[in-house]
């Protein structure tokens, strides 16, 4: 039977279709979309959640950015990004050289009265080269990328490692100088994502690893014993596992410091700070406050989740490692492929589609998360406010401040930045098909 | 089907239908106790786990009971619900939330969102009931007294100035002071009495830790941990910041809030290398050097076991500490208590302080607050008013050796020691005008305490915060101020129009519209005072 296309057309007959999915739809919008478009619209508002909510424009955003009118060629550029894919067309071709010359307009604009502003007050004059040396890069590429036929290309790939090289050095170098006139809290905020991002991309690998060995296993039934081992820990509610580990990290009576004690590593730690790192952490008594030395903060946060293997990622990557053929397996063999060689070249490649499932996952996460660092480390984010994220930031601005219009500004950052990883991480990221 | 088979097939969900039975059996019960028909329930919940707490409450309770019983003809169930220290929090904010919070709650800081906002939507306000006296006060000498001016506090801790209104009951009063083995003090140093000033308080420090290494011993002259830091904060910080107050308080109030502290710091009367700050913490510093190493990382427990394990000399904490540490001393020690010495004999510190600061100003400790979703109010109310009279407080709170806070309840002869000190300077000096600077504040100061942060380093990074950032607190702080005063005009007017209408709204009406009055006084001062003092109009700092 063939499938019956639903229109409003045919909706006396499709009416049911509409009506069972209704609910769904209500509900998502109602609890799903109706906070965010509440969020996006108070970003815009001076909310206090109580008495005050004055509309304020972009007050917000400048507050957190600095000057908007030096954010338009980036945003600009993450336009003519995002029209990139589509530059076979001749018309879209030239409308991405449109976008370049506004972006050159507004750069110009933004810089003119920099410049100005620097000939009155001699405070300005440190940012405004790097604002101009970031925007001549920025629109350089853009002009080089938008000018050369796609087809006749000459020195592709050098023009390609220059669009994609500048936008990050005209965004960082952005991010450098605007700080200065943005909430700098903020941005000291994403020091720690960025080391955590990394350090959350060399932990997914255990996760792989255990997921290929249970892949591995001949025996059906102990894979099944082991995926429900792995299905088990998600009945603990996340709050316990923190605070389990709140307690792990405990000086006094923490379990790995006791450990640290009882294999004598207290000894090797306490030599190596005395000698090589001259942090003054490890010292006699061995008693580390993990969690309150803002030295060991970090470590502490890296080696959270220790032997960091996910439960979710191992399940995802062991649906993606069941659908490879077995005569795949067999040809490998046929080869003579080694263990070793049949993951990199078999398997990786053909759960990198699970593989990016979960670094978006990750990303996302690691982005948002607070509950983690409020729990381990307070609201301000432990001593020096090492521990502080964008996500806490939020946190503290909205709920202990009562800035609400203001967080839902840091929210619809988050979400802006978020996007633009998940777009590169899309794009760059191969799967194998 | 064999045996086997069958168990495979059905244990699953026996298991299941078991486990439902035992629970809904287990509600029945608690239900059927509880919740009896003729028996009124109510909960009370706190978080004082201390050795004799729950013991004291309770005789409260039954007592209350029989009585309530007696005069009613009723009968009525008081619940205890203690939950512990580290969940607290939780609990109450779930409870709350989800509207199943006991009646009667232990108010502790277990906000989900900033004071205010959280104390309307949860807490019962006490104002119509405080200013009638007691009942259970009759045929006593505060018989006819209103049921505010029995405490010791007039109830000023359970005021909250922005919501002019009253939410608290308070059931003991709490001091710090620093508690002492007398034996090991002995021994360790000769002497046979506490230090009297800040030089012999250094000067035993130093002693004691002679002693340990030439008896080779682990002895500390002071236990400590993060809780229990604050007490040297008090004595060894503040003072020193007194002489700026009369030089900054603008509306005569005796304290210093972020809107003077930043108008003065625009007129250049101070900043963070002023060198009332910069001595203060270094003083402190030279106090909290004299800690045990690592007592940041320490647990409040952790300094307590250290001190009646005889491992360090002195440990400062409050009178509610005092039964514990008495009761573990036993004989094995004696335990003595002093007062931190002021550093007035100091040569350089002497400059600056002028006296310690006063404890009149103490307000009353176990603050309990009403569920405002709680189905009995009124039994919540006399339950609070039959513990707080003179008789029924002093015995509560001599049971567990805490002071208490009815006018008229004797205090257990133990305790003199923890007498709050009426002489002293008055005075608090509060500069986070600022989400920033309270945000760095907060992660900076322990770094301070734990002496890896020099004071100058400190007031580096605060001055720099607060130079970026303190224009832009104080607009956002007056803006809060000028909506918070919008909406008290309109709930005036709402509660003049209901008074034409009602006599109970009009008395309300009256009451809020004097202290109406008293916040438009505050605010006229403030508008004098800040004439052509916002940013933008102020002259530029200078460093004094």
């Amino acid at each position: 039977m063939k499938a019956e296309r639903i229109t409003w057309r045919n909706l006396n007959r499709t009416w049911v279709v509409f009506a069972m999915l209704a609910p769904t739809v209500v509900g998502v919008a109602i609890f799903s979309y109706a906070p965010a478009v509440e969020a996006v619209r108070h970003s815009f508002y001076k909310w206090d959640g109580r008495f005050l909510e004055n509309f304020n424009g972009l007050d917000n955003f400048r507050r957190l950015l600095g000057d908007l009118g030096l954010w338009g060629p980036l945003l600009l550029y993450g336009g003519f990004a995002g029209l990139a894919p589509l530059l076979g067309r001749p018309r879209l071709r030239r409308a991405c050289r449109v976008v370049a010359l506004v972006a050159l307009a507004a750069f110009a604009l933004a810089a003119g009265r920099d410049l100005v502003a620097a000939w009155h007050d001699a405070g300005a004059v440190r940012t405004t080269p790097l604002y101009a040396a970031a925007g001549l890069l920025l629109v350089a590429a853009l002009s080089a990328l938008g000018a050369i036929p796609a087809r006749a290309r000459r020195g592709a790939a050098f023009m390609r490692f220059l669009a994609m090289a500048l936008p990050f050095v005209a965004g960082l170098t952005y991010i450098i100088s605007v700080r200065r006139l943005g909430d700098w809290l903020l941005w000291k905020s994403f020091s720690l994502i960025f080391i955590l991002v990394a350090a959350n991309l060399l932990k997914m690998w255990p996760s792989i690893f255990v997921a290929v060995c249970i892949h591995r296993l001949r025996s059906e039934r102990w894979q099944y014993v082991y995926r429900v081992l792995f299905v088990v820990p998600l009945i603990i509610p996340q709050m316990v596992a923190l605070l389990i580990w709140k307690f792990f990290y405990d000086p006094n009576v923490g379990p790995l410091n006791k450990f640290l004690t009882a294999t004598h590593l207290d000894s090797v730690l306490i030599w190596l700070d005395k000698w090589v790192l001259h942090l003054g952490v490890f010292t006699e008594p061995f008693k580390p406050a993990w969690l309150a030395d803002p030295e060991l903060i970090v470590p502490a946060l890296i080696f959270w989740g220790f032997p960091w293997v996910g439960v979710v990622g191992v399940l995802i990557y062991l649906a993606g490692l069941q659908n490879i053929g077995k005569e795949l397996y067999e040809a490998a063999e046929l080869d003579g492929v080694g263990s070793w060689g049949k993951f990199w070249r078999i398997e990786l490649p053909l759960i990198m589609t699970q593989v990016r499932l979960n670094l978006v996952l990750m990303i996302i996460g690691t982005f948002q998360a607070y509950g983690f660092q409020l729990v381990l480390l307070g609201p301000e984010g432990g001593p020096r406010n090492v521990g502080l994220t964008p996500g806490l930031y939020m946190y503290f601005q909205g709920f202990l401040e009562q800035r609400y219009g203001y967080a839902c500004a840091i929210g619809l950052l988050l979400f802006c930045i978020i996007l633009v990883l998940t777009i590169v991480n899309q794009k760059y990221v191969r799967v194998a098909k | 089907m064999t045996l086997r088979k069958a168990i495979g097939h059905y244990l699953g969900p026996a298991v299941l239908v078991a486990t439902m039975l035992a629970a809904s059996l287990h509600v029945i019960i608690v239900h059927a106790r509880y919740e009896a028909p003729g028996v009124e329930t109510i909960s009370i919940c706190h978080w004082q786990l201390e050795s004799g707490f729950r013991d004291a409450l309770d005789v409260l309770i039954k007592e209350y009971e029989e009585l309530y019983r007696a005069r009613t003809g009723k009968r009525i169930k008081i619940i205890q619900v203690p939950i512990s220290e580290r969940g607290y929090r939780q609990f109450v904010n779930t409870g709350m939330i989800g509207g199943t919070a006991p009646d009667i709650l232990e108010q502790r800081t277990a906000r989900t969102t900033k004071e205010d906002g959280y104390i309307v939507r949860f807490y019962l306000p006490l104002g119509q009931y405080i200013n009638e006296p007691n009942p259970y006060n009759d045929q006593t000498p505060l018989d006819g007294v209103p049921w505010k001016d029995t405490f010791v506090d007039g109830l000023s801790g359970s005021y909250h100035r922005g919501l002019r209104e009253y939410y608290q009951v308070p059931f003991s009063l709490f001091t710090v002071r620093v508690y002492y083995n007398r034996d090991l003090l002995e021994r360790a140093t000769g002497r046979t009495t506490p230090p009297k000033t800040y030089g012999e308080l250094l000067e035993i420090c130093r002693e004691v830790r002679e002693y340990a290494a030439r008896e080779g011993i682990a002895l500390e002259p002071i236990a400590a941990s993060k809780q229990q830091a604050y007490p040297f904060v008090t004595a060894y910080e503040e003072p020193f910041l007194f002489p700026l107050i009369p030089r900054l308080d603008l509306d005569l109030n005796g304290s210093i809030d972020p809107f003077e502290a930043y108008q003065g710091y625009a007129e250049g009367a101070w900043n963070f290398y002023s060198p009332e700050f910069l001595t203060a913490w270094q003083c402190l510093q030279e106090v909290t050097g004299q800690l045990q190493d690592g007592w940041l990382a320490a647990q409040r427990d952790d300094a307590v076991f250290m001190f009646a394990q005889g491992r360090a000399v002195m440990h400062a904490t409050g009178s509610w500490d005092a039964k514990g540490l008495f009761d573990q001393a036993g004989n094995r020690f004696r335990i003595g208590v002093f007062d931190l010495p002021t550093p007035g004999d100091h040569p350089l510190y002497s400059r600056f302080v002028m006296g310690p600061a006063t404890e009149a100003n103490t307000r009353g400790g176990i603050p309990w607050v009403i569920n405002l979703r709680t189905r009995h109010p009124e039994l919540c109310f006399d339950f609070l008013r039959f513990c707080t009279t003179a008789d029924n407080n002093a015995r509560f709170n001599r049971s567990i050796t805490w002071i208490p806070v009815v006018r008229g309840a004797a205090m257990a002869p133990e305790l003199a020691a923890f007498k709050p000190r009426i002489r002293g300077f008055y005075g608090s000096f509060n500069y986070h005008i600022s989400s920033a600077i309270r945000l760095i504040g907060a992660g900076e100061k322990w770094q301070l305490y734990s002496g890896d942060l020099s004071p100058r380093a400190y007031a580096d990074k605060l001055q720099e915060v607060y130079e970026r950032t303190a224009a832009e607190g104080y607009l956002d702080e007056m803006a809060q101020q000028r909506m918070h005063y919008r909406d008290l005009q309109r709930s005036l007017a709402a509660l003049q129009a209901a008074a034409c209408v009602d006599a109970l709204a009009q008395e309300v009406a009256q009451r809020k519209g004097l202290q109406y009055l008293q916040s438009l006084q505050d605010q006229a001062l403030y508008t004098a005072s800040n004439a052509g003092r916002f940013p933008g109009t102020s002259e530029t700092n200078t460093t004094p």
